[in-house]
């Protein structure tokens, strides 16, 4: 990796930056250029540590690549046994000409062809293997219902006495939706007695619905039910109770509980004049009040029956992810969890997913319960383990990415420019703010112009564009304001000001040259106001670069301020 | 030593690092393991015909992961989460919330290094996926089609990442 232009290993403060670190480690530089290094690691401890963590991060990710990535590959379906007979058949060709090629295509094919016809029918196997055993092995019941509704009961609801009369509360969020509205709710009871607002609403819709999912109120219908016929079946994991009555105002009820536990998951009502309510948990915890402190291992407190959101509509039963997808972009949008947070957004075999880590346990909680009200939206975002990371704006305090040896290039200037140290850090303060800021908006329109691309973008419904747009409109205008943040701190640089340059171009190349400026001014930034990395730049040319940076902003900004968003990407 | 003797050797030496590549790009087993198998037919068509090869695992990889493109230029834009790795990730979910006796320490800090990767970038996946499979700086800007200088920052900020993630815990 060593380019006739990086002819030194060192930077200007003495230090090898952290690519010339790991290029080290790597055993990518040459024999002089590594004995260097290795001779300064000997005499400081700043690198010796940087380096040891870029080699921490090297052993974690060989950890979790041999024992929990390599182990969950399939393995080639035929262990590439043909291999060597289909080299040879080539071999034994000659040279191709266009028959021969031909002729190895319609071979290749038929290859390809014969091959998903085995998986056709591997699949048909084990469908019936599936069906056999789910259908005839587990059936008919072997338990009653009165039996299937204490025990599921008792899963919901267990006793104090079990955990030293120490009261415990239960949280439960429940999605509740009548086929054409949908709210979720969330509700909480303390363990071990009655579950109160727990009677079910005869007439009642699915918004005004106060009822928790629970084994003990089904129980009390079926109880009430005069004249009924009970049904108990397994299907793989989950064991369901089908009630049929008479002369009730519902004509049939069945809860579905989960076979290790029989925790119940899933409640249905069919009411005598046919409409249906269908509940689903989508979350439930018991949590003790020494577990829940904030940043503890407990989840955060769920507030009784307060919606996590506003009902929606769902009149169709088919769903479309590109709309859950860009709605679940939107809700994030809206909560500003698109900024500055690096969370997977990914489809599953049954919906969207978000997943990660958030950068706050509090952010980690409002995620994972307003998000998790999203249809079709899994999500699995987790706290942050110990303190809270630290933020990007905390740069101006001595931190582990930035080197103990950290000397502001600009520190002449900045000395001359405010009289007071008080005076002189509000000001890094607001120039690192101002360019974080900056960058989590370059971020986030970056995301959004891989994401949709023209194409995909036409495969939205008309509000959705609209939100679309919406999105990368505020990004924008947000990261100019960020922008002009900085303005004070390009009229304090050295050196004579230059022209503002004509950038052509159109909308997604000025998006990704925007992205790569925005990551070269933050850098330059740091560099200049607090010295972290600055490549090997002195003050005036890493001045000179960020007045140069700052300006091709401002005309990629101005410039794209005249392209309509959307309508004019091509 | 015959050609064939030598794609043979290649083969032999760097078909499981190709098929591992494209299981992450495919998904799909058994497509990714025919794609391989035509990877090394094309090396040995390429070879016969005297065309010149600096450097052959490059070229194997470049060439996998355009038949890759190819095979999948239908496909949807967003890659899916296969089953087994949301399953991976809820039953760590799970784990870290419902079972407290689930919670050996070897398999918690699985579950957690399990999320952390999956908190990269996809470049910073890729670039440590390709790097654990033996190929250099350049060899993987070759094949992403990005500077060196992009790929060593996408690792170099990857290993800082996981590490302070797992600060002060590197496993014995």
């Amino acid at each position: 990796m060593n380019t006739g232009t990086e002819k030194t290993a060192f930077n200007a403060d003495g230090h090898p930056d952290e690519s010339r670190l790991l290029l080290a480690l790597e055993r990518e530089l040459s024999l002089e250029e590594t004995a260097e290094i290795e001779q300064h690691l000997g005499t400081c401890w700043s690198c010796r540590a940087r380096s040891s963590e870029m080699q921490s991060g090297i052993l974690a990710f060989v950890e979790y690549r041999e024992k929990r990535y390599l182990p969950s590959l399939e393995p080639p379906p035929h262990h590439f046994s043909g291999f060597t007979g289909k080299l040879g058949r080539i071999a034994a060709e000659g040279n191709p000409d266009g028959l021969a090629l031909r002729i190895w295509r319609s071979i290749w094919r038929f290859v390809t062809s014969s091959n998903q016809v085995k998986w056709v029918s591997a699949t048909a196997a084990i469908m019936v293997a599936v069906i056999f055993w789910t259908q005839v092995l587990f059936n008919p019941s072997t338990i009653s219902a009165s039996e299937f509704l204490a025990r599921a009961t008792a899963a919901q609801n267990p006793g104090t006495e079990q955990k030293d009369q120490v009261s415990r509360t239960a949280h439960q969020r429940v999605r509740i939706t009548n086929g054409q509205q949908t709210v979720v709710r969330e509700f909480e009871w303390t363990v071990g007695i009655p579950i109160p607002q727990a009677r079910w609403q005869m007439k009642a819709e699915p918004s005004k619905w106060n009822a928790p999912l629970t084994a003990d109120r089904f129980a009390a219908w079926r109880d009430s039910v005069s004249t009924r016929k009970d049904k108990v079946k397994r299907s793989g994991d989950r064991w369901t109770l089908d009630t049929t009555a008479v002369d009730d105002l519902v004509k049939e009820a069945w809860l579905v509980v989960r076979g290790s536990d029989f925790h119940p998951l899933e409640q249905h009502i069919r009411f005598a004049d046919n409409r249906q309510l269908d509940f689903e948990e989508l979350a439930f915890e018991i949590s003790t009040p020494q577990r829940t402190d904030r940043g503890s291992v407990a989840p955060a407190r769920i507030a009784p029956s307060s919606p996590a959101k506003t009902p929606e509509v769902a009149s169709e039963p088919a769903v479309d992810l590109n709309e859950t997808e860009l709605e679940l972009r939107y809700t994030m949008f809206a909560n500003q969890w698109d900024l500055g947070e690096d969370l997977l957004i990914a489809r599953t075999p049954s919906g969207v997913a978000v997943i990660g880590t958030a950068s706050a346990g509090d952010r980690a909680a409002s995620m994972q319960s307003i998000l998790s009200g999203l249809p079709n939206v899994q999500v699995s975002i987790t706290a942050p383990v110990g303190v809270d990371r630290p933020t990007a704006s905390n740069r101006s305090a001595p931190g582990k990415s930035a080197p103990a040896s950290s000397v502001p290039l600009l520190k002449d200037v900045l000395d001359q420019a405010f009289t007071s140290a008080e005076q002189r850090r509000e000001f890094v303060d607001r120039c690192l703010d101002a360019s974080d800021t900056e960058l989590a908006h370059a971020w986030a329109l970056k995301k959004l112009v891989d994401r949709y691309s023209e194409s995909e973008e036409r495969l939205l419904k008309t509000e959705s564009q609209d939100k679309l747009r919406e999105m990368l409109r505020t990004h924008l205008q947000e990261l100019a304001d960020a922008n002009a943040g900085l303005d004070p701190l390009i009229e304090l640089l050295p050196g004579s000001r230059v022209q503002r340059p004509d950038v052509p171009g159109n909308w997604l190349t000025n998006i990704l040259t925007l992205f790569a400026q925005v990551q070269q001014q933050d850098s330059l930034v740091a560099s200049l106001v607090v010295g972290t990395q600055a490549n090997g730049k002195d003050a005036a040319a890493a001045s000179a670069s960020l007045r140069s940076v700052h300006q091709i902003i401002g005309a990629l900004l101005a410039r794209l301020n005249n392209l309509e968003v959307g309508s004019q990407r091509k | 030593m015959t050609l064939g003797e030598r794609v043979h050797g290649l083969f032999e030496q760097l078909h499981v690092p190709v098929f591992r590549y494209l299981l992450r790009k495919t998904r799909d087993s058994g497509r990714a393991e025919d794609i391989t198998q035509e990877t090394f037919l094309r090396l040995f068509r390429h070879l016969r015909e005297n065309r010149l090869l600096d450097n052959p695992k490059a070229w194997i990889f470049t060439v996998a992961k355009n038949l890759a493109v190819d095979a999948s230029r239908d496909e949807s834009h967003l890659k899916d989460l296969d089953e087994t790795t949301w399953k991976n990730v809820e039953e760590s979910r799970s784990g870290l919330q419902a079972d407290p006796e689930k919670l050996m320490l070897q398999r918690e800090r699985l579950d957690r290094l399990h999320i952390a990767v999956l908190n990269l970038t996809p470049l910073q996946r890729e670039c440590l996926h390709l790097r654990a499979e033996g190929l250099r700086y350049r060899e993987i800007a070759g094949l992403l089609e990005l500077s060196p200088s992009t790929v060593m920052d996408a690792v170099r900020r990857a290993t800082l990442k996981l590490a302070r993630e797992f600060d002060g815990e590197v496993s014995a």
